[in-house]
């Protein structure tokens, strides 16, 4: 039942840690540490160390070019990646479009599109949202109207994460306006920078401008970018949920964030504190409960089951404990949280406490990791559906 | 090796499964039913093949104990073999009594509490001891033929362990009864004479080896307050999805479909936690584990307990229902091993 790791998955740890550890940068891995906002190159220069040792597309079989992890190593990856300050990669290329062209693109398209994915070669937005479609997918409105060799776009996306940097994106569109939403939609891939096509970014809580609104006026798209056939795009879109969840417990991640505050709190003579003591331990009993919650899950697929949309409650846990967690840091540095540097936040300006000046912004960012991804209530949704069986 | 064991308790899993099915009606608890334990064996499981159990271990005792949960089992299992046994098994002048109590002869009720200082002290006279004061709450000690005492030596800061027999001179008993119908008992020692051969541990060794058995016993208990959420759960979704209001299954409402969902997600916490613990190789880990495994079957057996009476609603307020029982159960399980907050430095000190 429970995971023993072999010395083959010991060894491939300790190969992934000393790659990573090698390779970042120690000032990418100070901007990580404290939450400052990285740039597109921050990003790309990371990623192209990451697919040197074609650990980009890490989660890709060997047929598709990837690495061909088994499921223990694939979770060995993230766990040795998450205890370390490296930046979260973007995700479209490599977790979303890619998956989706090498389970369900011709030939053609594989070849096309994913050595620019797994390379690190072209940047990815997804284009999902819209402004009356959030977790209701299904009520997307942009249409794509099919005019021989092409297919006219018109319409509009929101909350694109990254697609003011992006040079592809990987889109959901309205084909058939007759039929019930659900077969209506199709999967196209959009060159971003095809005439029509403007980008607004969108100021966030943070002060970030990490999503945007894009709008599209009379995109023309060539029908070789679908994917599969037309009408399926719901079941492309739906395949990828399941895909994403597993990845998403952000465990790794929360363990190095508990440790680093763990610090904080003893840098400040904090840590024998009554109440920052027990909150401490309280979120760290919760993290090792999630951390075992996702053991048994491994084994239970590597044992050949497929525990399919279980894994939601990973993304649920996971996700509310990091925001926990930022809570806390703010909690913990108080009132020395409110110097705001927006000059500090873009790293141009360092700071005698960055702890505290990074705490604010990521409190109000990682309240996006509750809504995106399916919400955490279409998490519930799916698992009272799925799993309690309840109608 | 590790077939063989993962067979045995399999094994073990579907007969505690069997026996609780058989045993129970789902609503009252299980009584008298030591006899039965000692018969199928369950006795020998907890200790190590050298001192003549069947060494199974923590993995065996959170089986056995998840079935006490379930089956609202009133049997001491947890005070006697994993507590008072454990102790016993730890100590080579135990062994006599430890083979009385897996052959089901001798009963030891643990006069200890566990993360508590000892409320007995113990003076030395002539080549033995004498032991004054009294410890509250002991777990069914109106069956024990014996206690296992914990005292602190003279004046000193050493504790020591000791084996007394329930009809000493100079023991009495009064029986507590607990607030879920099981029951527990004031043992009081008015200079009770033990001799020398009764004091179980050699010096300095007594508090190593009770916080050994201590992270055992919290792990026995995080498997019966698992054992009985697992009940809770169970019952509260089907009646969610066959009780009617408004003309339609109340399990239909969104409201209650997402406090469903937590409780399903709090109930998979502490199983992970309770099979990681009962199966992890690594001693540190395991006892860190045991202890988060306590912690957050509080959690998760307070929040799953207070689900499941608000969503039944008004039946489960009666003392017919099987939800109070089970309520009660995972209360009481707290007050007596500790509430989460008292078992964190426990678990910041084995991590």
């Amino acid at each position: 039942m429970t995971m023993i790791f072999s010395e083959e998955d010991k060894a491939f740890s300790a190969e992934v840690r000393a790659y990573l550890s090698d390779n970042l940068p120690a000032e990418l891995a100070r901007k990580v540490r404290y939450n400052q906002r990285l740039t597109r190159d921050d990003y790309t220069s990371w990623q192209d160390v990451l697919a040197a040792r074609n650990w980009y597309a890490v989660g890709w079989p060997a047929s598709a070019g990837g690495p061909g992890l088994t499921q223990t190593q694939r979770y060995l990856f993230e766990r040795e990646y998450g205890a370390l300050s490296c930046p979260h990669p973007c995700q479209f290329g490599i977790a979303m479009a890619g998956p989706v062209i090498f389970t369900f693109g011709n030939d053609e398209q594989k070849a096309r599109f994913l050595p620019g994915i797994r390379e690190n070669k072209d940047f990815w937005c997804q284009g999902y949202s819209e402004p009356g479609a959030g977790s209701d997918l299904a009520a997307l409105k942009t249409t794509a109207v099919r005019e021989g060799d092409h297919y006219r776009v018109n319409g509009q996306k929101i909350w694109t994460t990254w697609a003011n940097w992006a040079d592809w994106m990987f889109c959901l569109v309205k084909t058939d306006l007759e039929v019930k939403p659900q077969r209506g939609i199709s999967f196209l891939l959009i060159d971003m920078r095809s005439p029509g096509i403007t980008v607004r970014p969108i100021k966030t809580i943070d002060g970030d401008e990490e999503f945007n609104e894009v709008f599209f006026n009379d995109v023309l798209v060539p029908v070789e970018n679908r994917i599969g056939e037309e009408g399926q795009g719901w079941t492309y879109a739906k395949f990828l949920l399941e895909f994403e969840r597993f990845s998403m417990s952000g465990a790794a991640r929360s363990r190095r964030v508990l440790s680093e505050i763990r610090a904080d709190a003893e840098a400040l003579g904090k840590a024998d504190d009554a109440r920052m003591a027990e909150r401490l331990t309280r979120l760290e009993i919760e993290l090792l409960a999630l951390e075992h919650m996702e053991l048994h899950l491994l084994a239970r697929s590597v044992g050949g089951e497929n525990p399919g949309p279980e894994a939601s409650k990973l993304k649920i846990r996971g996700t509310e404990i990091a925001q926990a967690l930022s809570r806390l840091r703010v909690d913990l540095h108080a009132e020395n949280c409110l110097v705001h540097s927006e000059a500090f936040l873009d790293a141009l300006e360092p700071s005698d406490n960055p702890s505290a000046m990074g705490a604010i912004a990521t409190y109000l960012n990682q309240r996006k990791l509750t809504i995106w991804g399916g919400s955490n209530e279409v998490q519930r949704m799916i698992l009272a559906k799925q799993i309690l069986e309840l109608g | 090796m590790s077939t063989n064991l993962d067979d045995e308790l399999h094994m073990l899993t579907d007969t505690v499964a069997r026996y609780v099915a058989n045993r129970s009606d789902g609503k009252a608890q299980i009584e008298n039913g030591w006899k039965e334990l000692a018969e199928l064996g369950w006795l020998y499981l907890p200790y190590p093949e050298e001192v003549g159990g069947l060494g199974l271990g923590t993995a065996g005792v959170s089986a056995v104990m998840q079935g006490h949960g379930r089956g609202l089992l009133a049997t001491p299992y947890l005070p006697f073999a994993v507590m008072a046994g454990g102790v016993l098994a730890r100590c080579p002048r135990g062994s006599h009594a430890l083979a009385a109590v897996m052959e089901g002869e001798q009963r030891v009720a643990a006069a200890f509490a566990v993360g508590a200082a000892p409320t007995l002290a113990a003076h030395p006279a002539g080549a033995g001891w004498r032991l004054v004061g009294a410890c509250d709450h002991v777990l069914s000690v109106d069956e024990a033929d014996a206690v296992l005492a914990v005292a602190r030596i003279g004046a000193t800061e050493e504790t020591g362990l000791f084996l007394v027999r329930a009809d000493a001179p100079g023991v009495t008993i009064t029986v507590q009864p607990l607030p879920d119908g099981r029951k527990a008992g004031r043992v009081g020692f008015d200079d009770v004479a033990v001799a020398a051969v009764d004091r179980l541990d050699e010096d300095g060794e007594a508090e190593a080896l009770l916080r050994e058995v201590e992270t055992e016993a919290l792990l026995a208990a995080a498997a019966d307050n698992l054992g009985a959420m697992q009940v809770l759960y169970e019952q509260t979704l089907d009646y969610a999805k066959l009780r009617k209001q408004f003309g339609r299954p109340i399990g239909s409402f969104q409201s209650l479909q997402f406090r469903l969902v937590d409780m399903w997600i709090k109930l998979d916490e502490v199983r992970s936690l309770v099979a990681s613990a009962a199966a992890a190789p690594d001693r540190n880990e395991a006892g860190a584990l045991a202890v988060a495994a306590w912690i957050q079957s509080v959690w998760s057996g307070r929040l799953i307990g207070e689900e499941a009476i608000q969503i039944h609603g008004a039946i489960a307020m009666t003392d017919e229902h099987a939800v109070g029982r089970y309520v009660k159960r995972i209360l009481v399980n707290e007050l007596v091993f500790g509430a989460p907050e008292r078992h964190f430095s426990r678990y910041r000190s084995m991590r």
